[in-house]
């Protein structure tokens, strides 16, 4: 078919090969086919609009020393300087990794636990996933108050439960470590049901005639967990690890509930100091520095880990 | 004669569903035993018993004399070839076929002698460091072989190993197991849901129906004799005649009297008494086309090459006639048929059991 404006229209007859699309005849023979690129349209448009611009937007901002979302005066690359060097920046990467390393070593084994037991056929197997991916479904807010009452010092559930059996609970306001503490569980709370729902996913996708060939086959139940079951499930638990850990990366709801940062910047994340830089100091420059510093640690980690991921596929 | 698997009253149920009905069965060492029956008959539901897969309900099941009901699978001395193959898809062959060697703790040069020999039998060599995603359906399904027989096991089990195959495949693959299993003479259940496997592979046929066992027997004993009317019509393709009608006295024995007053010849043996209701069945090539005999119309022909089938009606009662050559007739056409009458089959109606073939 011909259209009116000199560009060949090949028929949409089926699905699949490229003769289904579009194709715009080019004087010199190669073909652009526009049909892709206009489905894939509105979602870029969207995901611009709402992401790459503001992202770009915090770059500039980066090399500039701004009181308010307008540019102010270009300073190089000090605010990056600014974020590591003043107030206790360094502690803060510091912070960042215990925290995100408290929150993925803890939820990823424990939801994978938690998985294992909900794919068994135990009674009200149903009620136990609904329950355990609650946390998933409260906001993060609400869930860190939630932590935060529990663990409260003078009329929290948990140092009153631990009273009673003669333990006296550090308190979370006050003492550093476990202010940290406190905050990786509820990170954890929060987190442990997405590792639960991706293994249990993969778990559910394991043919059984695989671990019943192995049974046949002389395999304890270690080694048909070991040999068969962990392998297929690995690549979708890499995946939950991922994800946990940049969603722990860049969380800040958590811990300005729980902690506000505190005590003393004893649970203060890159992630929350960007926070404070940005919208308490209004030293929105630094901010910026600080979340692209994040979105680049972030970038890196993913494309280390898609590329492992291709490696192995490969192999 | 020492027995390699018995089943004694055998019976399963899921909850309140029965499955397995009062099942007993002998099989004995090298005997290749086919399980075949329509979908939902059991015949799966049993292997898997067999294999320890499955609990059972009541009854015993042995296997070389010790009762198994509650060995674990992997101490039956058992090895199983899956209707998915279920290949472990993250291992090349070779961990494949070595995964129940390990298991079983040989030593190295042991686990290699079996896995080179298995693989040279089954012309695996080359693929043995390919992954399963990497071969095609017939390699995969060599593969799989390849992991039951490189154990040596006690006792075989198929479950519908050749359904994934194309038509052509799965004759070649039905021919290359028989001969694998003459050479190995090692006891094997198998089990189909296809009449023509059974028939070509088994020592002996069980056919199933609804949990129960119909009939057992070598495969052209179940042609031959069948007990029912359900083993007639299950086994044999194009399926066998079923003429309905009542037996009527006529000089020493009995006819056959249909609704619309044709009267067809009983064997001599049939053990029918006036007016029973009875069913005749005959084998689509155990009628001929001749000048004089029982009016047919013919309504389709269907061309196989070697001959063409007729497709009619004997009065009201549809009628395939496989003549066993090219016969010059066309749709529509009129024709006299006579059948063997030593060969016929004859089933009481109400209780669809033979009533001929000491049955």
């Amino acid at each position: 078919m011909r259209h009116p404006n000199g560009v060949f229209v090949m028929a949409l007859s089926g699905l699949g090969g490229p003769e289904d699309l579009i194709a715009l005849d080019r004087p010199k023979g190669h073909r652009i086919f526009a049909f892709p690129y206009l489905m894939f349209a509105p979602a870029f448009v969207l995901i611009a609009s709402v992401s790459f611009i503001p992202l770009g937007y915090a770059i500039v901002q980066s090399f500039f020393r701004s009181p308010t979302l307008q540019l102010g005066r270009f300073v190089g690359l000090s605010n990056y300087g600014d974020f590591f060097l003043v107030r206790q920046g360094i502690e803060t990467v510091q912070n960042s990794l215990i925290f995100v390393a408290g929150t993925v070593l803890i939820a990823v084994p424990f939801g994978f636990a938690l998985a294992m037991i909900v794919n068994t056929p135990i009674p009200f197997r149903g009620l136990f996933r609904t329950i355990l991916i609650l946390p998933w479904l409260i906001s993060n807010l609400v869930g860190a108050l939630l932590w935060a009452w529990i663990g409260n010092p003078q009329y929290g559930l948990l140092p009153y439960l631990l009273q009673q059996i003669g333990i006296t609970m550090p308190n979370i306001i006050t003492n550093p470590a476990a202010a940290m503490v406190s905050v990786i569980v509820a990170s954890v709370w929060a987190s442990t049901p997405l590792v639960m729902v991706f293994v249990l996913a993969a778990l559910q996708s394991v043919p059984s005639d695989l671990i019943e060939a192995a049974r046949i086959d002389g395999a304890s139940p270690w080694r048909r967990f070991r040999k068969i079951t962990l392998p297929l499930v690995r690549n979708t638990t890499m995946m939950a690890v991922v994800l946990t850990s940049l969603h722990a990366f860049k969380s800040v709801e958590i811990i300005l509930v729980m902690t506000g940062g505190g005590p003393n910047g004893a649970t203060e994340t890159m992630a929350t100091k960007v926070f404070h830089e940005a919208f308490t100091l209004l030293r929105i420059g630094v901010g910026s520095a600080g979340a692209v510093m994040i979105f680049l640690l972030n970038l890196v980690f993913t494309l280390a880990f898609v590329r492992v991921l291709r490696t192995e596929h490969g192999a | 004669m020492s027995v390699a698997v018995s089943l004694r009253s055998v019976r399963k149920a899921f909850g309140t569903v029965k499955v397995i009905h009062n099942i007993d069965l002998e099989i004995v060492p090298g005997e290749f035993l086919v399980l075949v029956g329509p979908s939902g008959c059991g015949k799966s539901t049993l292997l898997r018993m067999i294999a320890g897969l499955e609990d059972v309900t009541s009854g015993q099941i042995t296997i070389d004399g010790e009762v198994v009901n509650d060995v674990d699978p992997a101490d039956r001395d058992i090895a199983m070839v899956f209707q998915s193959y279920a290949l472990y898809p993250h291992m090349t062959v070779r961990d494949n076929l070595m995964f129940g060697l390990n298991a079983r703790g040989f030593d190295a040069p042991e686990k290699t002698r079996r896995i080179n020999e298995t693989a040279k039998a089954l012309g695996l060599e080359q693929l043995l460091d390919r992954y399963p995603r990497q071969l095609s359906g017939g390699q995969r399904q060599r593969v799989a072989m390849g992991r039951a027989i490189v154990r040596d096991p006690r006792t075989f089990l198929f479950d519908e190993p050749l359904s994934n195959l194309d038509a052509q495949l799965r004759v070649q693959m039905r021919v290359e197991l028989k001969a694998l299993h003459k050479r190995l003479k090692t006891t094997a259940i198998y089990v189909t849901h296809d009449q023509v496997e059974a028939m070509t592979m088994a020592d002996r046929i069980v056919l199933m129906r609804g949990g129960h066992i119909e009939q057992i027997g070598p495969p052209l004993e179940l042609y031959d004799r069948p007990a029912t009317t359900f083993v007639a019509q299950f086994i044999g393709s194009p399926t066998m005649n079923m003429i309905q009608g009542k037996a009527k006295r006529n000089g020493n024995g009995h006819v056959l009297e249909t609704n619309d007053g044709l009267q067809l010849p009983l064997p001599p043996d049939a053990r029918v008494t006036n007016a029973q209701s009875i069913v005749l069945g005959l084998r689509p090539e155990h009628i001929v086309v001749t000048d004089a005999g029982l009016p047919y119309l013919v309504d389709l022909t269907e061309p196989l090459g070697r001959e063409i089938l007729l497709y009619g009606s004997l009065g009201a009662t549809p009628i395939c006639v496989a003549p066993g050559v090219r016969l010059d007739v066309e749709a529509g056409g009129k024709v006299a048929l006579q059948y063997d009458v030593a060969k016929a089959c004859v089933f009481d109606a109400a209780s669809e059991r033979s009533v001929r073939h000491g049955a």
